[in-house]
């Protein structure tokens, strides 16, 4: 199936879950916020939802700053 | 340490009257008017963190005219500060001014009706309760996420307003966290729950930092701070705060509603672990500076600590309430509380041990 992340394309298994993009992404375990068709998937969600074609996604990264963590 | 208002020229009755029409233009913006412009000017804000984004928001609030604006700030100002750090000059990187310090006296230049208190110290729990006091919102002008976590555990503890902004590279992220709101907004931890890794995460070592980025997630910032505080009840009511994403280099933005979480542990199970935890500890690592702070167990002797400083150490300075000397090829700067900061290593044994050696344990 084909989803939109960021704006971009991108190739993804069917029944693949937020989760399972998020490994894609390398950003498992990250802090993260995930909005999908416009609403928020809060993170103890990601791994329950389960995408869909044509879904468009919008991943957010938690931004430290000088000092990181 | 307060600042006076500086005097107007021309005498009490022409300064009154510029005062007046000093926020004409901001009068005239229609969500904010008059009855906007008076909650605003009775509005007091907490600054945490008065560095790259601390010192943009605070020259935003001084200049929009907010009542009163309370800086802290524990690090002093470094030549690496300036090409972004607005409120900071080469004489305050020479003479390593406390950037808590360096700021007020760049924001009285300004002017304005605003009040400005400067507190030169580490910000933990305790720290904020007393800092916080008849404080309406607080910005978060930090470098560091167990900052940030320890904030918003406070904030959403007292039902404080308080709005996250961080910044990399060319990009940053700002969230509102509002206590009121139908549906109520999300917390820190409604979408990040816990802190990420410490390996997780881009800094300003890693990544840089360019001053529009800055510039972009501070104005974010400050109109959020701007639109609650000068809100009426019903006008707050509807302030849909979001998550904000904004690259200033490659001009992607991105805003996500972002509603309170129903498993929340912060907001809606209010616990608070990151301002339980948050003790005081006796040596920091202030990462990618080169620099330890080490804290003491209370105000030192300080004719005790000149005398023995003196005695052995070159380059010693005293700059208004710091002692500043050099001393086994590492630089110490000693603030009346007793915190120091030992520049020229990383490893907080070292720094703990020098500081017993010349200020005491």
């Amino acid at each position: 199936m084909v989803i939109t992340v960021n704006g971009t394309e991108r190739r993804l298994q069917r029944g693949s879950s937020v989760a399972d993009l998020l490994r894609e992404l390398g950003l498992a375990g990250g802090a993260v916020a995930v909005e999908r068709n416009q609403r928020l998937v809060g993170p103890k969600d990601h791994v329950a939802t389960r995408l869909e074609d044509g879904d468009a996604l919008q991943v957010v990264t938690l931004v430290g700053g000088a000092s990181g963590p | 340490m307060t600042t006076p208002h500086p005097p107007a020229s021309g005498g009490p009755e022409a300064g009154a009257a510029d005062m007046a029409r000093r926020f004409d233009r901001q009068k005239r913006f229609a969500p904010l008017a008059e009855a906007g412009q008076a909650r605003w000017e009775s509005s007091s804000v907490l600054l945490v963190g008065v560095g790259a984004l601390g010192g943009s928001l605070a020259q935003s609030m001084v200049r929009m005219g907010v009542g009163r604006l309370v800086l802290a700030d524990r690090d002093v100002v470094e030549p690496t500060n300036l090409p972004r750090q607005v409120l900071f000059e080469d004489r305050h990187a020479r003479d390593r001014v406390p950037k808590a310090l360096a700021a007020q006296e760049s924001l009285a230049r300004i002017g304005g009706p605003t009040r400005v208190e400067a507190h030169a110290l580490h910000v933990d729990g305790a720290a904020l309760a007393d800092l916080a006091e008849g404080i309406d919102l607080i910005l978060d002008g930090t470098d560091n996420l167990a900052s940030r976590y320890l904030i918003n555990d406070f904030a959403v503890s007292r039902r404080l307003a308080w709005i996250y902004g961080g910044v990399v590279g060319s990009h940053g992220l700002v969230l509102p966290v509002l206590p009121e709101g139908e549906p109520p907004g999300a917390c820190l931890r409604c979408l990040f729950p816990e802190p990420p890794p410490a390996q997780g995460l881009e800094t300003c070592e890693t990544a840089g930092v360019i001053l529009p980025a800055v510039s972009a997630v501070a104005a974010l910032q400050a109109a959020a701070a701007l639109r609650w505080l000068s809100g009426s009840a019903a006008a707050r009511a509807t302030f849909r705060p979001r998550l904000m994403q904004l690259d200033v280099w490659t001009q992607d933005f991105l805003a996500i509603e972002a509603p309170r979480q129903a498993d929340c542990p912060c907001c809606v199970g209010r616990q608070f672990p990151f301002l339980e935890q948050a003790s005081n500890p006796a040596a920091v690592v202030l990462c990618g500076r080169n620099t330890v702070q080490v804290r003491g167990p209370g105000r030192p002797d300080a004719a005790r600590v000149r005398a023995v400083v003196r005695a052995h150490a070159r380059e010693v300075i005293e700059a208004g309430p710091l002692l500043r000397f050099d001393v086994e090829g590492l630089r110490i700067t000693l603030f009346p509380d007793g915190r120091a900061l030992i520049e020229g290593t990383e490893d907080p044994g070292l720094a703990r041990a020098v500081y017993d050696r010349y200020v005491g344990s």
